[in-house]
């Protein structure tokens, strides 16, 4: 191997590494100003409400709204 | 919104009235979209069918272009990846995005041009590919002038998304929502890059491959997995009547699964001649992969934890159950897969073939057929006709998709055990797996059988030959009094 | 969660991320890789396709080759088994299905590159230093007739058969018995009725018999003679009949001739 053959092959591994690092400082730091907007804004706030949004006054929280269609003379089947 | 007020007759009544108009201002464009998928699952259930029967018996339908095995099975991948599950897909985003967004249906036909679309590809492509047009791209096989109808089509749907959604009435985005909304934003990028990079600017050598298998994976994993996760979403806790067991859990599981899931897919060329570090790099997004699905599954087991007795009952929570199990198994199954000692074994196997399958079929197609047995009544006002054909069709599904997978993943392991030993010969190993090959052929015949079923129901349902709907969209709810008759 | 920017803007952060990490960093990586000369005025590896060849990857596509070949040879070092308590790898390389792992280099002339993900066959980087034009034509007309065992599709398609005009052969006739060729993709063997007709023609005059080295070398009044003849007309040709190979399955078999990617010595190639 000679010299330039050397450093180009380094050199391309320390752009990998830089782009790995340089890729993980971006999308890290994305990450957490996401997360501190979300505090900010209080989206976390009253966080498990959101999970009773799919039901509403005809079909509410404990009724189920699915059943195996049974035939008329099927009824006595549990 | 929460339930925290009594409820009054009035206040039940105009919120079923609001449901039952959502549900009518959809029916047309979200059973197209629908019946078409099922159309194509039943085309691509046959030619799968004669695909596996080809690969132990060379001579069956031998002598025809059109049917030869190669091209018959890139039809088959069309039809069920591309037709089925893509128009399915694009059915439960509207109909869900529309029930969340508490909006009725807008642009119904621009819609039905944009299922049309999808339609015509689909019809180019399994026509195109077996009369000799096909790329030998995986994934991608569809020929050169089909892809324009895709993009045409799913850009319009991507577009209504975004359009009904920022017209919403709900104030809050349900978790649902969340992967409807980054998955149609996923897919039209990722199918443009993938088509422009393979077929339109095609890149240097290698990287075809890895741009393939880019688009391979996060095929099933941006656009398949978080409608199909979202449609879990949905169907599981209004089935049961309970929300969402840990809306936290949701929330982490949908960040971990958008970051994670994009970097998997070089795994699929391990020991290929790619940079190694690219593989790498998805091993550990595949390992990472754990996160979101151990956070769907404990969220999921949680909220039906005390309702498993509703599985007798509910055709469209026993398969959406079904789904979701396989989610999980099929998730750990290809977090391991990606590791480079396992790869090395069940890399060019059948064991690849059953895994894909049970993600294609025992989770995707399965909570699919969960969504088709809760909306298409809603949508239509009849019942289905016969719950004896809804019992044939799971259990020969259940039963046929758990003999193709226990098959192919135990001959699979051995064909690649074998492959890596050289002092085996090839006619040993072709040999050895005749026998698995064939149970495959009759698991597919079993998955067909079901199919059968299920397609005489969509028809009976269509045609109006079931039960009228009574008591309003709720239909269990029949001591309260009725909202009055759901007229189809 | 109730803004849908933060969904999309999330959405495009983490899948812009693999998309420059899988796909536009080994792009800028890898888009320039040149063809290799040992020393300058070499010649070049690897060659663009030209031809027949390049016709040929388009039946290679057309018919999914790929769903049962790779095009891809793993290192010595990959893949392992156990043999008298130690550990070997390189299976691959072992089968004989090339001299050496292939790399990106080899592949920087393929459009598309199929590298193929399943081995119900053998891969086929390196097939055309294995088999000849001779060997190709009749396996791909149908496979068994070559190998018993083998449960690839038959390309009978791909042939034509046609009746010899002028009492000569073409140069490109398929040298194959009867029972590979009268129907062509099938394994043929004689009706009742076929049979018979055969063995009264026998009576008077049987062309191929009169040919072969000791004339009437069959009693035909045991069923082992009758058996031996039937074995000697389905592995004789055809006389009044051929099978020619049409242009696409000339182009397939000119393709598949081309596949050496895994010999030419690279650089980069260390194990």
């Amino acid at each position: 191997m000679n010299t330039t053959e050397f450093i180009n092959r380094n050199s391309a591994d320390f752009m990998i590494l830089a782009t790995i690092i340089g890729s993980v400082v971006m999308f890290g730091g994305a990450a957490v100003l996401a997360m501190g907007w979300a505090f900010r804004h209080r989206q976390f706030e009253n966080f498990q409400q959101g999970a009773q949004s799919i039901f509403g006054p005809d079909e509410p929280i404990g009724e189920t709204t699915d059943e195996f269609p049974r035939v008329v003379s099927d009824s006595c089947d549990p | 919104m929460a339930t925290t007020t009594p409820l009054t007759q009035t206040d039940r009544e105009r919120s079923a009235l609001e449901r039952r108009e959502i549900d009518a201002s959809c029916r047309v464009p979200v059973l197209y979209f629908a019946t078409s998928a099922a159309f194509w699952l039943l085309v691509g259930t046959v030619l799968g069918i004669i695909a596996s029967i080809k690969l132990h018996s060379p001579y069956f339908l031998t002598g025809s272009p059109e049917l030869t095995f190669g091209r018959v099975r890139m039809a088959h991948l069309q039809a069920v990846g591309v037709g089925w599950s893509a128009m399915m897909v694009m059915a439960a985003a509207i109909w869900l995005m529309c029930r969340l967004s508490r909006v009725a249906l807008i642009y119904p036909t621009l819609l039905v041009f944009a299922g049309t679309m999808w339609n015509i590809g689909m019809i180019a492509d399994v026509v195109g590919i077996l009369s000799g047009d096909a790329q030998s791209v995986e994934w991608l096989d569809a020929p050169s002038y089909v892809p324009p109808f895709f993009i045409t089509g799913v850009g319009i749907v991507s577009a209504w998304t975004v359009a009904t959604f920022r017209r919403r009435r709900e104030l809050h985005v349900y978790v649902t929502q969340w992967y409807i909304l980054a998955a149609v934003f996923w897919f039209p990028w990722l199918y443009t890059v993938a088509v422009l990079m393979i077929f339109w600017m095609p890149a240097t050598g290698v990287i075809q491959p890895v741009v393939n298998w880019w688009f391979g994976h996060n095929y099933l994993g941006l656009w398949l997995t978080p409608i199909a996760v979202g449609t879990t979403y949905y169907i599981i806790p209004k089935v049961i009547g309970r929300p969402v067991h840990s809306y936290y859990l949701s929330i982490i599981g949908f960040w971990s699964l958008a970051l994670f899931y994009s970097w998997a897919g070089m795994h699929h060329l391990i020991g290929g001649p790619i940079p190694a570090w690219l593989a790498t790099a998805s091993t550990v997004g595949s390992m990472m992969m754990f996160i979101p699905v151990i956070a769907v599954a404990i969220n999921h087991h949680m909220t039906m934890l005390g309702s498993f007795q509703r599985l007798k009952y509910s055709p469209a929570l026993r398969f959406t159950v079904f789904g979701a199990i396989s989610y999980t198994a099929v998730s750990f199954q290809g977090s391991i897969e990606a590791l480079k000692d396992f790869s090395e074994v069940a890399h060019f196997t059948h064991y690849t073939v059953a895994h894909a399958h049970l993600g294609m079929y025992g989770f995707f197609t399965m909570t699919m057929f969960g969504l088709f047995y809760y909306m298409v009544p809603r949508l239509t006002g009849r019942e289905w006709a016969s719950p004896t054909l809804i019992r044939v069709h799971f259990w020969c599904d259940a039963i046929g998709i758990t003999i193709y997978f226990v098959s192919l993943s135990i001959g699979g392991w051995w064909q690649g055990r074998m492959l890596n030993n050289p002092n085996i010969p090839m006619p040993n190993i072709i040999e050895y797996l005749l026998r698995f090959l064939f149970a495959r052929s009759l698991a597919g015949g079993l998955i067909g059988l079901g199919h059968l079923a299920f397609a005489l129901l969509l028809v009976a349902n269509l045609m109006g030959w079931g039960r009228q709907r009574s008591g309003g969209p709720t239909y269990f709810v029949e001591p309260a009094p009725n909202a009055g008759d759901v007229q189809g | 969660m109730d803004r849908g920017m933060v969904i999309f803007v999330g959405a495009l952060l983490t899948f812009s991320s693999s998309w420059l990490g899988l796909i536009l960093y080994p792009y800028w990586q890898m888009q320039n890789e040149q063809p290799y000369a040992k020393t300058p005025g070499d010649d070049l590896y690897p060659r663009p396709l030209g031809g027949a060849a390049l016709a040929g990857v388009k039946v290679y596509q057309a018919n999914g080759c790929l769903y049962c070949h790779t095009q891809q040879v793993r290192s010595a070092k990959f893949g392992n088994w156990w043999e008298d308590g130690q550990m070997k790898t390189g299976a691959d390389i072992r089968r004989g299905w090339g001299t050496r792992r292939t790399v990106s280099r080899d592949y920087i002339y393929d459009r598309p590159t199929m590298l193929g993900t399943m081995r119900t066959g053998p891969d086929l980087a390196n097939v055309g230093t294995r088999y000849a034009e001779a060997w190709h034509h009749p396996h791909l007309l149908n496979p068994r007739a070559i190998n018993g065992w083998s449960t690839m599709p038959s390309f009978a398609f791909l042939y034509t058969r046609e009746k010899v005009v002028g009492g000569q052969k073409s140069d490109k006739a398929l040298k194959l018995g009867r029972e590979w060729t009268v129907n062509p993709g099938y394994r043929w063997r004689p009706t009742d009725a076929e049979w018979a007709a055969i063995l009264a023609r026998r009576v008077s005059t049987l062309p191929d018999v009169s040919q072969a080295a000791t004339p009437n070398p069959f009693n035909l009044t045991t069923a082992a003679g009758k058996a031996e003849l039937l074995a000697f007309w389905l592995t004789t040709d055809e006389e009044d009949y051929q099978v020619i190979p049409t242009p696409e399955a000339e182009s397939l078999v000119a393709y598949l001739l081309e596949l050496r990617k895994a010999e030419t010595p690279l650089p980069e190639v260390k194990e």
